[in-house]
């Protein structure tokens, strides 16, 4: 068999050399812990790509299919010991098989592009919403129900004593998810903050282009992103693109995740805040655990108004992965029955309270297990905190 | 049911058994620096598949062996000869937890931590902590008999599993507990390395979590004395829960990943780890920190908190993955010696080590005098594997030297298997090889392991490539 050795000369040798094969990583990786084999592991990874750019083994239908399945949660990059920069050896990996098989991933490329450009999303949008009316699009669709009436933005009037935040609105996250964004500015707006919002101009951040390894396209859109001339604070209510536009910005530009930024604003909320009965559940989106580290200031932001209870699986991945779950659904499945199993237990354990939240902060995780059945409402953290503001329950109750 | 292993060889290749090449490079590693040569790899879910690929490896003269998370470091999961790899890892159930009378019936691809973590909300753990643990097969534990940090009240896995299934190497099943037979076949099958056949149900014994903990870490100006300490403690009869050493370069490398707060300007620094009652605690910590300053401690921390204890814990664990920040490749050693003869090794190992100018670190459970040298190197460099062969060799020589023995916990496997003369008289070897062929007499269950060629009868290949020593 004759062997190509022009495979994954992008990777670096320092990165591959990090790893020694401890296998520390095995259970914090979704795609091991659901099928128990090598070949789906971050270590099985590394050695397939160490080897294939060796010249040691060809790349073969299932080096193929073991990258392809990686959803790049990035869990294994915390538990490593050896400090194993994954996401530098898996995201050159995968976007050079993208690259040199155009075509494998056509349908992929053209979903992604419908909806992260503004106009065919809303187009798309559209005919999902009227599919769904028509009661046309499975319920498992992980699309979440749409509505006619699209909440407005009513921001309040610019005011030069107040800092101003730039609300990154994004794409699928403006279009499906417009109420996060309505809630978050509520809760900006009442920390003091003048908000303005993104919008148009600076469109999609290119972070699910990144994620399935599109790097040409998600290059251009980091670079539209980049163009206006503004230097205000960026605020993202989505863990996905955070991560993903503090690459981007490397520094140039602060961007700070919803609850990076609410955090630092805890003892305000405290006083903000109203103390509520019921109890929420947290699942914690990838790209904010561990990609930014980000893991008990949603648990403290909570705490301030519910009472928490978490998830025992040391933060593994749900499945979605951005467009993972629409390129490789069985496993991506397979992984969410994984976490629906999780959340199940906690919800059914004797322990615990009745649980009547499950908060996430990401659109790709929120909408994915909406197309699972869970017994409980699936919402934004922001969501519940914008509910919980004394100002909102002025007029009587919770919503 | 039916596991589909009836067809011919030829037919099976894209089915219950993987043969690609992908997949067989992967099965044929462990973490250990061998590489072997699987001829396919399978995943059976229930004993009787296990039984199924057992017979179906027989039928066509092939031999066997059985696979947890691969995290063995004495070559022990590498498969020879084309060996049929039967993978437990989906074998993952925890079939039944009786609080009463504190056992599990667990299914081998279980994670060791995975046991702990379902039983604390009884409050009870599996006490065998390889540091491993959150990776490492309940399986692995019992074919290896693992040890861990806190093995050293506790006592290893042969204490802590009270009933075995195992589809022994003729395809039969039998059930092993020290009661119901004579001998305690139990006993025997623990730590026998995957040569007597295949756990596919461990019934374990589970311990009640300790109310109280204490966990101190101190320093000290020199390895020798922190050695000396750790004879002390002993000597005045405590037996810590764990006791466990690291030297600077290990402290270092560890500290930049975990931030534990370790004392980085010490030469070597223990973790004593003291549990129980209140009020015995107290005493106990009291005790330690008289002992280890008349050694001539230069720092002394007690974690204030949970978070604190498992931090420290997380760095103890982690530290050999740690290693890589240093170098590429490391080879990490396990043999144990006499407690009061800990300082007179180290220094030797020190010494090996500058002879073939290689880098050392010593990480070890101290407590029970289990060496854990780590020599660091890249295996890119001309000439290292030799000189890293030779430093090995040479440390097991002085530990055996010393009055040890060849393996404290990771077992015998492919690594060690030549050295087994250098402790065991050709008799010793032949009554061993005889208890194999009671379980194994055609010797198809991980063949070429522990026993060294010659001892018997059925151990007649070459070492893979890649294996050392």
């Amino acid at each position: 068999m004759s062997i190509d050795h022009s495979f994954f000369q992008l990777v670096q040798e320092e990165d591959l050399n990090t790893c020694v094969n401890c296998g520390l990583c095995l259970p914090h990786c979704p795609t091991y812990r659901v099928t128990g084999e090598d070949l789906y592991s971050p270590r099985g990874r590394i050695n397939l790509i160490r080897s294939v750019k060796h010249g040691e083994l060809s790349l073969t239908k299932e080096v193929v299919h073991a990258l392809d399945t990686c959803i790049q949660c990035m869990g294994c990059e915390p538990a490593c010991p050896s400090g194993v920069q994954y996401h530098a050896i898996i995201s050159p990996a995968k976007a050079e098989m993208h690259s040199r098989w155009k075509w494998r991933d056509i349908t992929l490329r053209c979903g992604l592009y419908v909806v992260t450009h503004m106009r065919s999303l809303r187009i798309f949008t559209l005919a999902v919403l009227l599919a769904q009316k028509l009661k046309m699009v499975p319920k498992k669709m992980p699309v979440p129900a749409l509505s006619f009436r699209q909440p407005q933005f009513h921001l309040e009037d610019e005011d030069a004593s107040k800092m101003e935040v730039l609300l990154f609105t994004g794409c699928v996250m403006d279009a499906w998810y417009r109420k996060v964004h309505i809630d978050t500015i509520t809760l900006l707006e009442a920390l003091g903050y003048s908000v303005k919002v993104s919008g148009d101009e600076y469109g999609c951040c290119g972070a699910l282009h990144e994620h399935a390894g599109f790097a040409d396209s998600a290059a251009r859109m980091q670079k539209k992103i980049q163009r206006p001339q503004s230097n205000s604070m960026m605020v993202v209510n989505s863990a996905g693109c955070s991560a993903s536009l503090k690459n981007t910005f490397a520094g140039s530009r602060t961007v700070l995740d919803i609850n990076e930024l609410l955090f630092r604003h805890i003892t305000d909320l405290q006083r903000l805040l109203v103390r509520r009965t019921e109890t929420v559940l947290i699942q914690e989106p990838c790209h904010l655990r561990h990609v930014q580290g980000i893991s008990r200031e949603v648990k403290e932001l909570l705490e301030i108004a519910f009472t928490v209870a978490q998830l025992e699986d040391d933060g593994l991945c749900c499945g979605a992965g951005g467009s993972f779950s629409f390129s490789q659904p069985t496993m991506a499945q397979a992984v969410r029955d994984r976490k629906i199993e999780e959340i199940d237990r906690v919800i059914h354990s004797n322990s615990s309270k009745t649980i009547h939240y499950l908060a996430s902060a990401n659109p790709g995780c929120l909408s994915f297990l909406s197309g699972a059945s869970i017994d409980v409402e699936i919402v934004h953290p922001v969501t519940l905190l914008a509910q919980s503001l004394i100002s909102q329950n002025s007029t009587g109750g919770v919503q | 049911m039916n596991f589909g292993l009836t067809f011919e060889y030829s037919e099976e290749m894209s089915g219950v058994v993987h043969t690609n090449t992908a997949e067989l490079f992967l099965v044929g590693q462990d973490a250990s620096n061998m590489m072997g040569s699987p001829a396919g790899v399978c995943y059976p879910t229930t004993t009787a598949e296990v039984q199924e690929a057992v017979r179906w490896a027989r039928a066509k003269g092939m031999t066997f062996i059985a696979r947890g998370a691969g995290t063995g470091l004495a070559g022990g999961a590498i498969p020879t000869d084309g060996s049929l790899v039967i993978c437990l890892t989906k074998m993952n159930n925890i079939r039944s937890i009786d609080v009463h009378k504190r056992t599990a019936w667990v299914e081998p691809g279980v994670l060791n931590a995975d046991l702990s973590r379902r039983t604390a909300r009884d409050g009870l753990h599996f006490a065998p902590d390889p540091s491993s643990q959150q990776s490492c097969t309940i399986g692995g534990n019992v074919a290896n008999n693992s040890g861990g940090p806190h093995c050293l009240s506790e006592g290893v896995t042969s204490a802590h599993i009270l009933a075995l299934e195992v589809v022994l190497p003729s395809g039969d099943v039998c059930i092993l507990d020290a009661e119901s037979s004579l001998f305690d076949l139990r006993g025997a099958f623990i730590g026998s390395e995957g040569m007597f056949g295949i756990a596919t149900a461990i019934e374990v014994r589970l311990v009640q979590n300790p109310p109280h903990i204490s966990t101190m870490v101190v320093g000290f100006a020199s390895v020798h004395e922190g050695a000396m300490a750790v004879s002390a403690i002993i000597a005045h009869g405590i037996i810590p829960s764990a006791l466990e050493m690291m030297d600077a370069p290990i402290t270092r490398a560890v500290e930049e990943y975990v931030h534990a707060g370790f004392p980085l300007d010490a030469a070597a620094m223990l973790i004593v780890e003291i549990d129980g009652l209140e009020n015995s605690v107290l005493d106990g910590s009291r005790a330690v920190k008289d002992i280890v300053s008349r050694f001539g401690a230069t720092s002394f921390q007690v974690a204030q908190s949970q978070g604190e204890r498992a931090l420290i814990w997380k760095g103890r664990k982690t530290a050999f993955g740690a290693i890589a920040r240093i170098q590429p490749n490391y080879y990490l050693h396990d043999t144990v010696v006499p407690r009061k003869k800990l300082a007179e090794v180290l220094s030797q190992v020190s010494l090996i080590a500058t002879e073939e100018h290689l880098q050392v670190m010593n990480v070890f459970h101290a407590g029970d005098g289990n060496l854990h040298p780590i020599l660091m190197f890249d295996k890119r460099v001309d000439g290292v594997m030799d000189r890293v062969h030779r430093a090995g060799a040479e440390i097991v020589r002085v530990s055996l030297e010393a009055g040890g023995v060849l393996s404290g916990e990771h077992g015998i496997g492919l690594e060690k298997r030549d050295f087994m003369r250098w402790m065991f008289t050709e008799n010793d070897l032949l009554f061993q090889q005889k208890l194999r062929s009671a379980f194994d007499p055609e010797g198809i269950s991980n063949p070429h392991k522990v026993l060294p060629r010659g001892s018997g009868c059925s151990d007649m290949s070459s070492i893979p490539p890649g294996s050392w020593i």
